[in-house]
């Protein structure tokens, strides 16, 4: 059986992968986002609202605080579809930042008080269940006609137009499921925390999905994930060292920067493992399913 | 000289008699290597000072008891980890304490969030942690494993209110809070209103800013022009020091009352002569000449590098002694297999303690598991703090 600490560490590991992959949806459309917090805000909120005040079932309040947020977040992409680069990560953190004062001042959530009384509802399971719902969200995206749509507008959003892609939907769907996906994760650490103060959701929240995404890789959804499996589990680990661990912490990520600039995993990194594991696959089995096989074909372009 | 044989066995029977009833000497001695406490203090992050006095004072404490002969015969072990002022972080900790290092009780967590998320799992964890500095009212209710040694915000601050009206005759009065602290909120929004209902100053009008606010002028502007007879605040001690300076700039020669977040020596000597004749509410007394109180002092100062301690670091030192009380007056064994009935013991203890001299003054638990009574009313003088009689 799992340690109760470990699986609190786990618990929170889902969390922040779910959080890390809502920032690669609007990223695999070449739009950096740093209000995931403020979504993660509107989906706790909203959840425990539903759960608390209305008193509705968690699967009925978790769905609707998602889609809401996702409705949200179709909202806010619309005047990002305007803005690009360095302006649009001014726009959306300016939104995480409207999106605390907001909840700050709310009365009926308790302003500056918090908000609780929300039951424990985020199991390991529950999350663990979530979490691989959400990449695989992610793969299938990546992995469909859609994926190589976004990679398109991604590279070069004129030439994408020109071929026939609709950038405009492109970008506010992508932007909208990554919303939707934060504000899922706002609604699972809400019931798992039981007590939420907007606080919680300032810019750190916006910056640690990101952080994940730099260290992990942008290229492709395995980056989110690997990221924030070594952000979560790292300070963990470095307790032993005390007051010194955060330091140490920014030194590591400093070094992993250093040493690989694109993130940890690339696209070389992934098809090296499939490569590996359908080797160690066929050599049981003798050639065989090779049906993934081209899916590969317009990633390897990309490696130089 | 002869004694008589009637005299000395009644001598000696007394002295038995007075021996056996001694207290101490009837008390089991407890088992074990050593007894386990935990402690979760947000030794990073937002709440670092707070966290880093209540390490130090609990090292302070552990050294003292165990140099005296441990808890019981047994030396204790305080394992102190760090929750980073995240409330993630204290819920994972709180259940590594109680579940897989099996500690007997837990002193933390610090913050008000950080309590609030916890208290509601306390019920199922079935260990007592018992908060230092927390002050937001309404918390201990939430379990009756939730305990505070400290005063609420409210508890603070109403004589504190009392003496500067009276001192300052303050009639009319305006209140500037940070709505982004929760703590500083409630005091700003709730507490001061009702204590100032209570006691007859009219409030002129409601101000806030937020956490990181560095220039009040616009606030201070507002308040000269309405002109009450003082100014309360619900700030922490950075921002308040700011406040006080800049309406000091600005010619406002009102008095400032303020509370829980402020009573940090750290205000006292940011704010220096500014801030000179200023009133808080506090639950503790750094300066307090008693002798107990100058020796932990001493060793505190020689610990943090001349820095004097808040009430979190105060209380964190009290709370290992009156577990070390209650351990020892409600027969804790420290076996592992009574490790669920030593907690209880040390709930019920805890549940009720009436008047420990500690050095934040007389503690008692009321009701609901909150600290009750030896509010202190401290008065801002030469960069350090002087107690007021209430």
């Amino acid at each position: 059986m799992l340690s109760p600490y470990f699986e609190d560490v786990l618990i929170q590991l889902g969390i922040n992968m779910i959080l890390g992959l809502s920032l690669y949806f609007p990223l695999a459309a070449g739009q950096l986002s740093l209000g995931q917090g403020g979504f993660m805000a509107v989906g706790a909120y909203t959840a425990s609202w539903l759960t608390v005040a209305m008193g509705w079932p968690w699967p009925a309040a978790f769905g609707t605080a998602a889609v809401a947020t996702a409705l949200l977040g179709g909202v806010v992409g619309l005047p990002a579809l305007r803005v690009k680069g360095i302006y649009l990560v001014l726009l959306t953190l300016a939104f995480g930042e409207i999106v605390r004062v907001f909840f700050l001042n709310f009365e009926p959530t308790g302003a500056a008080q918090g908000y609780r009384g929300m039951g424990f509802v985020t199991t390991l399971p529950l999350v663990a269940a979530l979490t691989a719902l959400t990449a695989l969200l992610a793969s299938r995206t990546a992995r469909s006609r859609v994926g190589r749509a976004l990679d398109a507008v991604r590279t070069d959003e004129l030439a994408a137009d020109v071929i026939g892609i609709d950038v405009t939907r492109m970008k506010l769907m992508v932007f909208a499921i990554g919303a939707g996906v934060a504000g899922l994760a706002g609604a699972l650490w809400a019931h798992y925390a039981l007590f939420i103060d907007p606080e919680e959701f300032g810019l750190h929240r916006s910056i640690m999905p990101f952080t994940f995404i730099v260290v992990g890789g942008v290229e492709t959804y395995w980056g989110a994930i690997v990221g924030a499996t070594l952000l979560t589990l790292l300070p963990e680990w470095l307790r032993f060292l005390q007051e010194w661990r955060l330091a140490f912490f920014g030194l590591a990520m400093i070094l992993v920067m250093v040493i690989r600039p694109q993130g940890l995993v690339d696209h070389r990194v992934v098809h090296g493992l499939r490569r590996l594991v359908r080797r160690v696959g066929s050599g049981a089995r003798s050639r065989g399913g090779g049906s993934s096989a081209p899916r590969q074909d317009p990633h390897t372009r990309r490696e130089r | 000289m002869r004694i008589p044989r009637k005299l000395t066995w009644t001598a000696a029977l007394t002295l038995m008699l007075v021996l056996l009833s001694a207290p101490g000497s009837t008390e089991a001695k407890l088992e074990g290597k050593t007894v386990k406490l935990g402690a979760i203090y947000p030794i990073t992050g937002k709440g670092a000072e707070w966290g880093e006095h209540s390490k130090i004072a609990t090292q302070i404490a552990v050294d003292e008891i165990n140099k005296a002969g441990g808890i019981g015969g047994v030396p204790v072990e305080v394992v102190i980890h760090d929750t980073a002022t995240e409330v993630g972080q204290a819920i994972s900790l709180a259940r590594k304490l109680v579940q897989e290092e099996k500690v007997l009780a837990v002193i933390g967590p610090c913050f008000s969030s950080e309590f609030e998320a916890l208290a509601p799992m306390l019920d199922r964890l079935q260990t007592v942690i018992v908060s230092q500095c927390s002050a937001k009212p309404g918390l201990s209710k939430l379990s009756t494993w939730a305990f505070r040694n400290s005063l609420t915000s409210d508890k603070q601050l109403e004589p504190a209110v009392k003496v500067w009206r009276n001192r300052y005759k303050v009639k009319t009065s305006v209140i500037l809070y940070d709505s982004a602290d929760a703590v500083s909120a409630a005091e700003g929004a709730k507490v001061l209103p009702a204590l100032f209902k209570k006691y007859g100053v009219d409030v002129k009008e409601l101000l806030t800013y937020q956490t990181k606010d560095i220039d009040f002028s616009a606030q201070l502007t507002k308040i000269k022009g309405l002109a009450p007879d003082g100014i309360a605040l619900g700030a922490c001690y950075q921002q308040a020091a700011n406040i006080v300076r800049q309406a000091r700039k600005l010619g406002l020669k009102q008095p400032f009352l303020a509370g829980a977040c402020t009573g940090s020596p750290e205000f006292a000597n940011l704010v220096g002569a500014d801030g000179e004749g200023s009133i808080i509410g506090s639950a503790g007394w750094p300066d307090d000449p008693r002798p107990k109180n100058r020796e932990f002092l001493k060793k505190f100062m020689e610990r943090s590098g001349g820095k004097k301690p808040n009430y979190g670091g105060m209380r964190a030192y009290d709370n290992v002694y009156i577990t070390k009380i209650i351990m020892e007056k409600y027969g804790v064994t420290n076996k592992p297999g009574d490790l669920e009935l030593d907690r209880e013991k040390i709930r019920k203890g805890w549940a009720e303690l009436k008047g420990y001299d500690g050095i934040a003054g007389l503690t008692s638990m009321d009701e609901v598991g909150d600290g009750s009574g030896a509010a202190t009313v401290l008065e801002v003088k030469s960069g350090g703090f002087v107690k007021l009689d209430q």
